[in-house]
């Protein structure tokens, strides 16, 4: 990689609306891409790994940063970056899984220009964004030539770098209806910067001194971020108490396909998932303090 | 020169108004410095993960390398040049001076520039607030001790 390596040239636009954007998305196709959080798309083109014809700019787009609850449900603009979610005392309080991300993610400098809608359209399986946002069930509000749908982020996904976005359409707001009680995010990173070599968010309500509604996500250890469902089902209305949290072990390494690579290996992911389900479920427990 | 791979861009850096013809494929950082001559701000790892090209964008610190140059339009950006005043150093400049809170002086404008946005959104920043604001600014020189030296302590210390 070269001292300023210059991406291949490209066609630039910067629309004004959804509707104009998603138009000149249509027109140009594959051949665009569409530009927000730049974190990512920049540093690919550089490295010649993207190389569109058009960068489709939608930073331009006015009302497509906030964070506002309506009616208890949460509504994150798609281009709210993560470090004005991890400012926001709304988040901090009650969607605690979501802001313990924001504060593990990148850095103070990344977290300034990257958007929470950019880091899931990414698709990587190391977004921090995602799993807290699944665990707590968020929906996708995604427009498009065909008008509006929405899709919920566990079904958002069919592999690496691929999600169910069609040309044409643009992520613009996310949702979020619930606000468990206990959440949590835990990071498994070698510098304060990097990317998780794991990653785990659950949350839950616990009542009676157990626990209803447990949801448990994992990031880098499969081609998509990971609901492990079994551990769920075998948690769902439990005490929670070390011994059970002991037998969710066994079964969480077991839903999850890691691989070697540059940050980790299969064998540490597969050990370290069973090691983050006790501390995230134990963090939660406390508050996420 | 008007091509469709260039756009013509209004930004402003440090107080001045310019009108500029930008490639598309370039960035900010490059244009700071091979356009407009503003050579204080570095590139590093050109990946956005070491903080040498930080600059002040509309209030944010964010790393220049990772900005479009066709995205300034309309943008108001502070560089390292841009914080003497009148031939005067920028407070914070000048307890860098006095402290010696530097070595090669390869990282600094990218920590000026992030301590500079940190601190005209909270003046009486600590040593805790430091640490995060830099945690995107490396410095292989390790002048980190005598930086956060400038900053009264924070609640952890």
């Amino acid at each position: 990689m070269g001292f300023q390596t210059q991406p291949k040239e490209f066609e630039y636009v910067a629309p004004a609306s959804l509707e104009e954007a998603s138009k000149l998305y249509l027109s140009y196709g594959e051949k665009a891409c569409l530009l927000a959080g730049n974190t990512d798309v920049i540093p690919l083109m550089k490295r010649g790994l993207l190389a569109p014809e058009c960068v489709v700019d939608i930073t331009k787009i006015p009302d497509m940063s906030y964070i506002r609850v309506e009616d208890s449900v949460l509504k994150l603009g798609a281009l709210t970056t993560i470090e004005t979610i991890r400012k926001s005392p709304l988040i901090e309080q009650n969607y605690r899984a979501l802001h313990m991300a924001s504060e593990e993610m990148g850095s103070t400098l990344i977290r300034n220009i990257a958007t929470v809608g950019a880091n899931i359209c990414r698709a990587s399986p190391a977004s921090d964004m995602v799993p807290p946002l699944m665990v707590l069930e968020a929906k996708l509000k995604i427009f498009g030539p065909k008008g509006i749908r929405t899709i919920p982020l566990e079904d958002f996904f069919m592999g690496f770098g691929k999600t169910k976005i069609e040309v044409g359409e643009i992520l613009y707001e996310i949702e979020v209806a619930t606000s468990p009680d206990k959440q949590a995010f835990m990071k498994l990173k070698r510098t304060k910067e990097d990317l998780a070599k794991i990653n785990i968010s659950t949350a839950f309500n616990f009542s009676d001194g157990k626990c209803a509604g447990i949801k448990i996500a994992l990031g880098s250890v499969a081609p998509k971020v990971v609901r492990a469902e079994r551990t769920e089902k075998f948690l769902e209305g439990k005490e929670l108490s070390e011994e059970t949290v002991e037998e969710a072990k066994q079964i969480i390494h077991g839903e999850i396909d890691p691989i070697d690579d540059v940050r980790s290996t299969a064998d540490y992911r597969r050990e370290m998932s069973k090691v983050l389900l006790g501390r995230v479920i134990k963090l939660a427990l406390k508050g996420g303090e | 020169m008007a091509t469709k791979f260039s756009t013509y861009i209004t930004v402003k850096v440090n107080g001045r108004q310019h009108g500029l013809e930008v490639r598309n494929n370039w960035t900010l950082l490059k244009v700071l410095r091979e356009v407009l001559g503003l050579t204080g701000t570095k590139c590093g790892c050109d990946t956005g993960d070491c903080g040498a090209c930080t600059v002040i964008m509309d209030g944010k610190a964010v790393p220049s390398c990772l900005v479009l140059a066709p995205q300034a339009d309309r943008k108001e950006i502070l560089t390292v040049e841009g914080l003497a005043e009148g031939g005067k150093l920028d407070p914070l400049q000048e307890k860098f001076v006095e402290k010696g809170a530097y070595q090669c002086g390869f990282c600094t404008p990218g920590i000026l520039m992030s301590l500079k946005a940190l601190l005209s959104e909270k003046p009486d920043a600590t040593q805790d607030d430091v640490k995060k604001a830099l945690d995107g600014n490396l410095c292989r020189c390790g002048a980190y001790p005598r930086i956060l030296e400038l900053f009264p302590r924070g609640e952890w210390q």
